[in-house]
């Protein structure tokens, strides 16, 4: 009788031991944030998500500075501020201003930042591909992108949970990247093609170091600082 | 006189031409120099207004300033105007262009952009233009996130981390802070630090490296030397700097009382080594045997060294190959132990007993020591035999043996012969008065085939006997200085092996052994020198003896004597 009251026990709490078991595999030491890790503090998971982003931030200036200096000559230098030039994801509202940003909710802030991340996830993918045919691409910006790439991925992770923790949403279900913001088409010019990723990954540089900058306003509201707007 | 004349007219006429045509390039020069000026004048080039640069010290605002040029229309200020535009994502319309919101007031070609209307991470687009906007000067893009150069850092001080032993070197920490400007709190601008130091009178700065945090430790700085430090900032991931905070002046005057410590420091070390060497020095002999120990010779028990030297392989050879019966001492491995444990653990219970008991001829005691003592063996180290300490349980370790053979049950009697520090034969003492808890085994009961004799304890009777055999001992010694009895030598000798362990072979033969050694101021060399002849002496002597021996007392008569010597 005991026995199948255990029995029982047990079937109604298996879903229990099954989310603790999840629960259980997550550590603070995780370098790889998983969807499922709930049992990370909201502090540290916001610092870990902070210094992806910063990481990755530093990472775009190199790649976006050795790119420059190997594949774009001097005089095409300034045409990504052309007025032709515009980032593709001009189309996500995001403030432009100190005071605006001040302004921003932190919901507001956190989706910005993972409209942000699901859009680049594509089109840092695309940039692999096409770094690889170029000839003399050094092995080092080849590395750069994956691993930005690579870190974009579970920096997804992350911000999903941490819009979990901090806001109480569920998991989302809707994915920013399908709104196929990133479109391309191959181009057989080089000069077309090294400019347009050229434009690529300064964009890039630019959305990452919003996306810092939006992370670091969030971590100074949440640690009872009156100095933060 | 008339080519004088000739020449003189010449002369005349050449400086003539000479003035004529200096006065005439002078004129040309002085025509072409003006043309020049006039044409320089002229052809000036006309530098034309252009934008000097666009900065933000803060992200938030920034101004543009340019340059008005040497245009000769441009007088006034508002000769040239300013124009701006953004290619914001969120304005579908087309760019209009706007002017400068602000031209400042306070410094000249300078158009400021307020909070309201700086945007980052949007391309601005600004164009210098003439009044009427017919001409177009400059323009330049940028993102305003990309033209940052913060303020200098404020508040530079210095405090002092530690200085070194002798004073002449300091370290010092410098913190700052960073400028009002840059909202560094909230993380809108992330800033880097560089610090530059030099010696006022020297042109070159030191650059340390890029540093987040607001100090930095600068290490190594001179004492009695100015120096000058100032700080500048630039935002993460940008290159260009902002501009250098105000020089401050470090200084740190060494102290006169450390330097002496330098001194006391070799005079220390100095003193150390001369006592060291004079503790060397003093215990120089000590210190060698400690470093240096002498090398053992060649010993084997029971052989004398001398056979062991180079050259007499032949008689070592024969002794080693005689039969083990005869040289049991070379033979027995456990005999060492067993003496040496004995000895020590009864020396204080006899030799107070045994002193007051030996009323023996001191002569002979004297002659033992002084055997014993003269007789050291070429070993070194206490392991082996002859040991200074052990001179005074000579007498007594063969007393133990005495005793303890007669404990251990093993063949009896197999005592020493008596020697000098046998009490009862010397001194012709009763042996009553001997110890009762020992007998001493004196008296040579029998001789054995195998050159074993064997001892029976004396009786009061046999006392005489025993002296006289003594006498006849002492007697067959003077002898035959080299060739002693071998019954004596060899009981000595195998006594001395199984009996006083302490007393090795060497040291017994010297006590009870032939004569010679006593009287002789020979080395125990030569003591055991005539052992090892006896004993080469012993296979023929022994069958004799064995044959010969009849005890009916208990002891060797002298024609018994006779008959064993060879």
């Amino acid at each position: 009788m005991t026995g199948l009251r255990e029995a029982l026990w047990a079937v109604l709490l298996w879903p229990c031991l099954l989310s603790t078991s999840f629960l259980l595999e997550c550590t603070d030491q995780d370098q790889v944030i998983h969807p499922y890790c709930l049992s990370i503090s909201q502090d540290k998971l916001l610092d870990r998500v902070m210094q992806h982003v910063e990481l990755i931030f530093r990472v775009s200036e190199e790649s976006c500075s050795l790119f420059e200096d190997i594949f774009v000559p001097f005089p095409l230098r300034l045409q990504r501020n052309q007025e032709a030039y515009a980032c593709f994801t001009k189309a996500i509202p995001i403030p432009n201003s100190i005071g605006e940003v001040q302004q921003m909710s932190d919901k507001w802030l956190l989706h910005s930042v993972l409209m942000l991340v699901q859009s680049w996830i594509e089109p840092l993918v695309y940039l692999q591909t096409t770094l690889d045919h170029y000839d003399g691409a050094p092995e080092m910006l080849l590395n750069k992108t994956k691993w930005m790439s690579d870190k974009l991925i579970s920096l997804e992770h992350g911000v999903v949970v941490l819009i979990k923790k901090m806001l109480n949403e569920g998991l989302l279900t809707t994915s920013y990247s399908d709104q196929g913001l990133f479109r391309y088409d191959m181009q057989t010019d080089m000069v077309e093609s090294v400019m347009r990723d050229y434009i690529l990954l300064s964009c890039f540089k630019k959305d990452s170091h919003k996306m810092a900058i939006f992370l670091k306003l969030l971590k100074c509201r949440h640690t009872d600082n009156s100095n933060c707007a | 006189m008339g080519t004088r004349g000739c020449a003189t007219r010449l002369v005349f006429h050449f400086s003539a031409i000479n003035i004529m045509a200096a006065v005439f390039f002078l004129c040309l020069h002085c025509v072409t120099a003006s043309v020049l000026e006039s044409a320089s004048r002229k052809e000036t080039p006309v530098k034309y207004p252009h934008l000097t640069g666009c900065v933000s010290t803060n992200m938030e605002t920034f101004h543009c300033r340019w340059d008005v040029g040497t245009l000769q229309n441009i007088s006034k200020p508002q000769d040239v105007r300013l124009f701006y535009v953004t290619n914001s994502p969120l304005q579908a319309s087309p760019k209009e262009w706007s002017e400068c919101p602000h031209y400042s007031t306070e410094s000249l070609n300078e158009c400021f952009f307020s909070e309201n209307h700086t945007s980052v991470w949007i391309d601005y687009s600004v164009q210098l233009r003439s009044r009427d906007q017919s001409v177009l000067y400059d323009q330049e893009h940028f993102n305003v996130q990309d033209i940052v150069q913060p303020d200098p850092p404020l508040g530079v001080n210095w405090t002092m981390l530690n200085v070194s032993l002798t004073g002449n070197f300091y370290d010092i920490m410098l913190s700052w802070k960073p400028p009002p400007s840059a909202d560094v709190e909230m993380g809108w601008m992330t800033l880097e630090y560089e610090v530059q130091h030099r010696k006022v009178d020297s042109e070159h700065w030191d650059t340390a490296e890029l540093v987040k945090s607001t100090h930095c430790s600068l290490y190594g700085l001179q004492s009695d030397v100015h120096y000058e430090v100032r700080v500048r900032c630039k935002k993460h991931g940008e290159k260009k700097f902002g501009g250098f905070s105000d020089s401050i002046f470090v200084h740190v005057s060494s102290q006169a009382s450390r330097f002496p410590l330098l001194a006391l420091l070799i005079i220390g070390t100095l003193c150390l080594v001369a006592i060291l060497m004079l503790a060397v020095i003093s215990q120089q002999e000590k210190l060698l045997v400690i470093l240096l120990p002498p090398v053992p010779g060649p010993k084997i028990r029971g052989i004398d060294p001398e056979l062991l030297k180079k050259g007499k392989l032949k008689e070592l050879t024969s002794i080693l190959g005689s039969p083990p019966d005869l040289r049991p001492e070379l033979y027995t491995n456990d005999a060492w132990v067993e003496f040496i444990d004995l000895d020590f653990e009864e020396q204080s219970d006899r030799l107070t007993n045994l002193e007051s008991d030996f009323l023996m001829d001191r002569s002979l005691f004297s002659n033992c020591s002084h055997l014993s003592m003269g007789f050291r063996d070429d070993d070194s180290g206490r392991a082996s035999c002859c040991d200074p300490d052990l001179v005074s349980n000579a007498e007594t370790s063969h007393l133990h043996s005495l005793g303890t053979n007669q404990i251990r049950n093993k063949e009896p009697a197999i005592a020493s012969r008596p020697g000098c520090p046998s009490p009862n034969a010397t001194a012709g003492e009763p042996p009553s008065e001997v110890p009762s808890r020992e007998a001493l085994y004196t008296q040579v009961s029998e001789i054995k085939p195998s050159g074993k004799v064997l001892l029976s304890p004396e009786d009061e009777m046999q006392n005489n006997a025993l002296t006289d055999a003594k006498e006849i001992q002492t007697a067959g010694k003077k002898e035959d200085k080299n060739n002693p009895e071998p019954h004596v030598s060899y009981t000595s000798e195998l006594n001395a092996g199984k009996m006083s362990p302490s007393l090795p072979a060497c040291n017994f033969n010297d006590l009870c052994s032939t004569g010679e050694d006593s009287s002789s101021t020979s080395e125990d060399v030569e003591g055991q020198k005539s052992l090892v002849r006896t004993s080469n002496s012993i296979p023929s002597s022994q069958q004799t003896a064995s044959k010969a021996i009849t005890t009916p007392d208990g002891y060797l008569t002298p024609d018994l004597l006779g008959s064993i010597t060879p």
